[in-house]
């Protein structure tokens, strides 16, 4: 049983510009060699133009912790070598994760496994600490399966969360997050890794309404044919709060498709960034991919920061992005109040529709009701 | 299966560029490599004032300084900026001609051989033009006409003698020497270009144009464009390059100025057709480019028009600062790779008054083993109120061995503005090759005729002349890149 956290003493204060606290999280592996070297990521890479984690790190002043995790069935749990490699040449939040130490939760499908209820991972309090997390998740091939993480931490926190996912042939994982961190001063941090073989589906819904400052990266690889991957995403931001989604799909092999679907709801002075990137192989070629980013910009004050990318080397695709940021349209809401909806009603109703859209993607009854009542909140 | 004879022939003209000539003429150099005394040697040359020295050193000596950039995609030999020549001019320009009658006819040669017209058919064609041969600006026709309404078009080193308090007041104030390494050396040692003032409520009875021509061994070139068109005024310019085919990569690192105020309207159209190498990546034009435009007053119109066909690596991305209110910016482009070449190309567009509107179409063509990149950035500050922006950027792949990206960024500060993007990438579909060849086409003449038709929104903002000219060479870079 691997998903209770080994012993992680309790670090005195951890800082991560004072070097020496930051140090003493360390495991004992390549990775902290690296990351030693390397530092955390700031935003003079590419990569993290938008998102600066250090000037956010700056504010907290955390302690370290075991991940206060609960996962609603344990038959799954085992040890698995769930392999998801990235190039290392930079400062990456991958590197963090298995550099210091953390928790870590295992679990593997055997073949052909169907559940009729969803796998829950409950990631609970993180008062006052930083908290790793390690996930690997093993589907084998002919599974189908709903794995639903939550997060509703209250006060301040550090969540930071690798998350390696490998889907076999013919198997589908579905994936959703609802977080809800405390929106005054807690950050998330995460990088979901996952490999696709042949037939193989992997989605994804992200549905964020908390955290002070997040960024979630996706990095999917499509590696057998007719695999799919669809991420979906909704980030609700109020207050000063920041949301990074940041995703790099690879086709490397023929006939797959992939589909990406973010939308932002910004608030008061608060700062989305989306940045997707399709990168299509030479040999993937029939690839379809796709990528929607549609932002509202509620107040005059929020920010919105975009960068879908495109990187493709095989001839015979069909690969398109769009994107628009803007505030609500007036005509709509012209029209629904010219019926005599009052305005706040109809701005309502135009917002549950553009949020609706998203939830749409997934088929989970029991999820959908909860996002339904984060969003409900959120508005009101 | 051996090639047979058609096969031989098509593989023969790849290497077809046209203006792959040289001109065998005595050149006027100075001595080889980079410093502080040949940026002293270009002034002295160009009799230049103690104001423009002062300028080129404190470049120069900024350049030394500054890191080349490395954030395009592309693969870029390290440049040994001491093995090449700052300055050629060709010997017989010496003692200034005064009118084109006077000039070396091995020049004129030169450009009616590039379809360039100097003299008579220059009647005919109603084209104003300056020409560059390598570091000299050689011939600028209609001056006389285009006086009389007052309108100033003269090479760059002609108005800092006549006109510098133009001069000192523009030249810089778009792109400073310290914006990027290539503009910044391109300030310390500029040999020429072309310069354009447009006085209030005229608008230029012509268009205006400039030819520019690489052709001694081992030369860059580096010019200075400089367009003023003050308020109420309206100017189109095009402007044209090409060299000849060497083994070697020259460097071309120009600057191009643009400044609109109130009400006025620059239209700005470049064909790029600079050597592009051969087949294996050998030789051709480093292609590093910085143009702005700066719409400083209200209602001011500038719009881009770009087909980049040539160059062995395209590093440009011609912008518009919207400053004044309700200004418009537009960015039209087709690049076309093919063969090695590398090409990242875009635009900004920085909105910074109310209602300001920009619109971006670009089209990007790769083919054979070549890579081609869009890079654009349209932002919009918190005071542009109603600012608007439309991108749309599409690739078209031929081959399975080259490679089509885009990098947009969008970043939005203000949220009355509205901001629209759009991207496809495919390749031609076989429906519409087999339909143009079941009416008779060549497979080359079908790619050839869907890829113009591919590049349609941008081709129709081109002046006619260029259309034309834009269309064959769509064909002529897509030679060799099908069967």
């Amino acid at each position: 049983m691997n998903n209770n956290v080994t012993s992680l003493p309790v670090k005195s204060r951890f800082r991560p510009e004072n070097a020496t606290h930051f140090f003493d999280l360390f495991d004992h592996n390549e990775y902290a060699d690296q990351l030693r070297a390397q530092g955390l990521p700031t935003n003079l890479l590419e990569r993290f133009k938008f998102s600066n984690l250090a000037q956010a790190l700056k504010k907290a002043s955390l302690t370290a912790s075991d991940p206060q995790i609960h996962l609603s069935d344990m038959r799954f749990c085992a040890e698995n070598n769930v392999v998801f490699d990235v190039a290392h040449n930079e400062p990456s939040l991958w590197t963090v994760a298995r550099a210091l130490r953390g928790g870590d939760v295992h679990l593997t499908f055997p073949k052909n496994t169907k559940l009729d209820q969803a796998i829950y991972l409950n990631w609970a309090d993180h008062v006052g600490t930083m908290q790793n997390l390690r996930v690997k998740i093993k589907v084998e091939s002919g599974c189908d399966i709903i794995f639903v993480e939550k997060t509703a931490a209250r006060g301040n926190g550090w969540k930071n969360q690798s998350i390696e996912i490998d889907v076999a042939a013919n198997a589908r994982l579905i994936h959703i997050r609802l977080l809800d961190d405390d929106v005054a001063s807690s950050l998330h941090t995460s990088v979901i890794g996952a490999v696709l073989a042949r037939d193989a589906r992997y989605e994804c819904l992200t549905v964020n309404v908390g955290s002070s400052w997040s960024r979630h990266e996706y990095h999917m690889k499509l590696q057998g044919e007719n695999g799919f991957a669809g991420l979906y995403g909704l980030n609700l931001l109020k207050g000063s709060q920041f949301s990074d989604s940041t995703i790099l799909i690879e086709h490397q092999a023929p006939h797959c498709q992939s589909s990406q679907f973010f939308r932002n709801l910004i608030d008061d002075s608060a700062q989305g960034v989306f940045q997707g990137k399709i990168h299509v192989h030479q040999i993937a070629q029939q690839t379809d991919g796709y990528q929607l980013c549609n932002n509202l910009l509620l107040s005059p004050q929020a920010v919105m920061n975009v960068k879908p990318e495109l990187e493709i080397y095989a001839d015979d695709v069909k690969c398109s992005h769009g994107t628009t940021t803007g505030a609500l349209d007036e005509t709509p809401l012209f029209y629904l109040r010219s019926r005599g909806i009052p305005e706040r009603d109809a701005r309502r109703l135009l917002i549950e529709s553009f949020v609706g859209e998203v939830l749409d993607k997934i088929n989970h009854d029991p999820s959908r009701t909860e996002a339904d009542a984060l969003i409900a909140h959120w508005l009101s | 299966m051996a090639p047979d004879i058609e096969t031989i022939e098509k593989v023969q003209g790849l290497a077809k560029y046209d203006a792959g000539f040289v001109t065998d003429i005595e050149m006027d150099k100075a001595p080889k490599g980079l410093s502080e005394d040949i940026v002293r040697f270009i002034s002295a040359k160009k009799n230049e004032p103690e104001w423009m020295l002062d300028y080129r050193l404190k470049a120069y000596r900024h350049w030394l300084t500054m890191p080349e950039p490395d954030w395009a995609k592309l693969k870029i030999k390290p440049i040994d900026y001491n093995d090449s020549y700052y300055y050629a001019a060709p010997k017989s320009m010496a003692d200034k001609p005064q009118s084109l009658d006077d000039v070396d006819p091995k020049l004129l040669e030169t450009y009616a051989k590039l379809g360039i017209p100097l003299k008579e058919r220059a009647l005919l064609a109603g084209v104003a033009v300056d020409v560059v041969f390598d570091s000299v600006s050689v011939a600028t026709t209609f001056k006389e006409k285009l006086k009389e309404v007052g309108v100033i078009f003269c090479s760059i080193s002609e108005a800092i003698q006549e006109h510098p308090e133009l001069i000192k007041k523009y030249l810089g104030s778009v792109v400073p020497y310290t914006d990027n390494k290539h503009a910044c050396l391109n300030a310390a040692v500029f040999t020429d270009g072309s310069f354009v003032y447009i006085p209030p409520n005229v608008r230029c009875p012509m268009e205006l144009s400039t030819y520019f021509r690489i052709n001694e061994l081992n030369t860059g070139q580096f010019e200075r464009t400089l367009i003023v068109a003050d308020h109420h005024s309206y100017v189109s310019y095009l402007e044209g390059c090409t060299a000849p085919m060497r083994d070697e990569n020259q460097l071309h690192a120009a600057v191009v100025e643009l400044v609109a105020l109130d009400h006025a309207e620059i239209k700005y159209s470049t064909v790029q057709n600079w050597y592009p190498g051969d087949e294996e990546g050998r030789g051709g034009i480093y292609n590093f480019v910085t143009k702005r435009a700066l719409c400083a007053g209200v209602h001011s119109h500038v719009s881009w028009t770009q087909v980049e066909t040539g160059s062995a690596i395209t590093w440009k991305y011609p912008s518009c600062i919207l400053k004044g209110d309700h200004s418009v910016g537009e960015f039209y482009s087709v690049a076309i790779t093919n063969g090695r070449q590398q090409a990242d190309t875009g635009t900004k567009m920085i909105h910074m008054g109310r209602n300001t509107r920009s619109r971006i179409i670009s089209k990007g063509i790769s083919a054979g083993r070549s890579d081609n990149t869009y890079r654009g950035l349209v932002k919009i500050l918190a005071g542009a109120e109603g600012a608007r922006n439309f991108t749309q950027c599409d690739s078209l792949l031929i081959g399975d061995q080259c490679g089509a990206h885009t990098v947009p960024y969008i970043e939005s500060r203000n949220n009355t503005a509205k901001l629209e993007h759009e991207a496809t990438t495919s390749k031609i579909s076989e429906d519409q090759l087999f339909y143009c060849q079941q009416r008779g086409l060549s497979e080359e003449a079908a790619v050839a005729l869907i890829v113009n038709g591919f590049c349609k929104d941008v081709l129709q903002h081109l002046p006619m002349e260029f259309a034309v000219e834009a269309q064959k060479l769509v064909a002529i870079s897509l030679e060799g890149s099908v069967g």
